[in-house]
């Protein structure tokens, strides 16, 4: 199918991110540089689109390797959810009221070297949301949330929307490193967040934060842009077809 | 091989999809109900989102019913006067039911009430149909009692206000149970996302009277209007129908409606009824199933839908 090859042929382009702090402090902290390289900026969706990788890499230098580490984390615009738990009500599994969760990530992903728990501070993994554990979610119940956000992390992890991988980014030499970050096949559009952490001994010597867009293409965002924005002809257009489709084979089968 | 829906928006396995929509094609062609009732859940078990399976559901209903009635057109067995009575219920109902589905969405309790209202309905229809379909297997063997069932009762369709002659039928009844039957079937239509021939049937073989032979054609004729109109509606107000899924669906049910057509002529009617009520009460039974047995996940967990 072609939509496949337009997936994999599109134009790769390479982003190279300058550091304020590499040039206020060139010559303490030279050894430090964090060069990055984002694979493909533009993820598109094409009519068989089942999950993609995007790759990062990049080099950096380090005066000491075993003591460098690389978090990367990837993260999708945030949406509300409602939960809702079921109950038995006169034998029946019904479902109770719900709760609006707010600032869940539609999609979140953490890629390291090894136990982000290793490689720095917890105050500084909770502060900048790394770790599912850490997932700041907002709630307007006060109580009995845990349950339910250990549910929405289990239910997220099953579905590939959430993924922690300590072994993800792998370090090649002793400048490179490389991470395929697996996107979910039913990604939503729109754009992520990619952050780039570079530790060494444990503390933050380096960051870089750029965005990756995710489109729909052709048919798909097409047909997705027209129901949305004119709602009235597309149904039209709908029922238009299912006549002639309709038709098409009932004539086909008088011709027989 | 998988294909993205733009509207569902999740990746499907093109191959099984195809199979659901011929499958459910067959059924469809065979008694002339939708197979809506069938597809839908299934829909929903696949991972389709609720609203947009309902929508689209609809959609696929419109190709199959018209390649449906072709076939009955053929051999005369649509009573187009009485289809269009039940259309003009239809219509109303169709925009009731767009209301009250939007009601139930913003309540959160849309699942929950389509499950109950499979069950409900499903549960009814299937053992009255299954239950005349058994008596009328066992009087074809029995004489005797075969002779007194022929004779044609008079029900209260018969003795209402508004009378017309429906000459197709044989009949002469009130215009008003016809409408009332299909204000409930458009009701059904947009919010089961089913075509409602698994009601209008029966209803019309044991309300109304009508002759077996032209029930069903007549039905689907009304169902391609009504399930297009639904269709249109839903596209309108919730923005959820998935033409791409809707496409895969009718190549898979419109070669399936044909075949069960030729089947269904094959078949004698009171086999067909039995058949029908077997069916419909397994889809029941499922339904019941899931909502007694434990669920899997004690949280339903959903995407707020601004």
């Amino acid at each position: 199918m072609s939509y496949y090859s337009f997936i994999k042929t599109l134009s790769v382009v390479l982003v190279c991110f300058g550091f304020s702090n590499t040039i206020h402090a060139a010559i303490d902290e030279i050894e430090s540089d964090l060069v990055v390289q984002l694979d493909d900026p533009h993820i598109q969706i094409g009519s068989n689109f089942f999950g993609e990788e995007l790759l990062i890499f990049g080099a950096f230098s380090s005066s000491d390797l075993s003591k460098s580490d690389i978090i990367i984390k990837v993260r999708g615009a945030s949406k509300s959810i409602s939960v809702r738990e079921k109950v038995k009500k006169y034998g029946i599994w019904v479902n109770s009221g719900d709760t609006i969760i707010d600032n869940i990530p539609s999609y979140y992903a953490i890629y390291s070297n090894r136990n982000i728990k290793r490689i720095t501070a917890k105050d500084f993994l909770e502060e900048n949301q790394i770790g599912l554990e850490h997932l700041k979610f907002i709630s307007n119940e006060k109580n009995q949330t845990a349950n339910i956000y250990k549910e929405i992390i289990k239910k997220n992890k099953e579905e590939g929307i959430f993924i922690e991988k300590y072994t993800g980014v792998r370090i090649v030499g002793d400048k490179l490193f490389r991470a395929s970050v697996q996107l979910p096949k039913d990604i939503n559009e729109g754009s992520y967040e990619v952050t780039i952490y570079f530790f060494d001994d444990q503390k933050l010597v380096d960051m870089d934060t750029s965005k990756v867009f995710v489109n729909k293409t052709l048919a798909g965002k097409y047909i997705y842009t027209q129901a949305k924005e004119r709602p009235l002809l597309y149904g039209i257009i709908c029922v238009v077809i299912a006549w002639v489709a309709g038709l098409l084979v009932a004539g086909l089968s008088r011709a027989r | 091989m998988y294909i993205y829906l733009p509207i569902a928006e999740v990746s499907v396995n093109l191959i099984v999809l195809f199979g659901m929509g011929g499958a459910v094609g067959i059924l469809s062609g065979m008694f002339g109900v939708g197979g809506g009732f069938l597809m839908t859940p299934l829909l929903i078990f696949y991972g389709i989102p609720p609203i947009v399976a309902v929508a689209t559901e609809a959609n696929q209903i419109v190709a199959s019913s018209i390649s449906g009635v072709v076939a009955h057109w053929r051999r005369r067995a649509v009573d187009f006067k009485m289809g269009t009575v039940l259309l003009i219920g239809g219509i109303i109902g169709s925009f009731l039911g767009i209301e009250l589905f939007t009601l139930l969405k913003n309540v959160g309790q849309i699942d929950l009430m389509i499950s109950l209202a499979y069950v409900l309905l499903l549960g009814s229809i299937g053992s009255l149909i299954f239950v005349e379909g058994m008596k009328s297997i066992l009087n074809k063997r029995n004489d005797k009692m075969a002779h007194t069932r022929k004779r044609k009762a008079r029900t209260w369709a018969h003795t209402l206000p508004l009378r017309v002659r429906f000459k197709k039928s044989g009949l002469y009844i009130s215009i008003i149970p016809p409408i009332a039957i299909g204000i409930f079937v458009g009701v059904l239509a947009s919010i089961m996302g089913v075509g409602g021939g698994f009601i209008m049937v029966p209803a019309m073989i044991y309300m109304l009277r009508m002759p077996t032979n032209i029930v069903i054609g007549t039905s689907l004729y009304q169902i391609i209007f009504v399930t297009s109109l639904v269709t249109i509606l839903h596209a309108y107000q919730n923005q959820s129908v998935d033409v791409m899924l809707a496409i895969i669906l009718m190549s898979g049910g419109v070669v399936g409606a044909q075949i069960g057509a030729f089947l269904g002529h094959k078949l004698r009617a009171e086999q067909l009824r039995f058949l029908l009520g077997v069916l419909i009460l397994g889809v029941c039974a499922k339904m019941l199933i899931e909502l007694v047995a434990e669920p899997q996940n004690i949280y339903v967990i959903a995407d707020v839908l601004l």
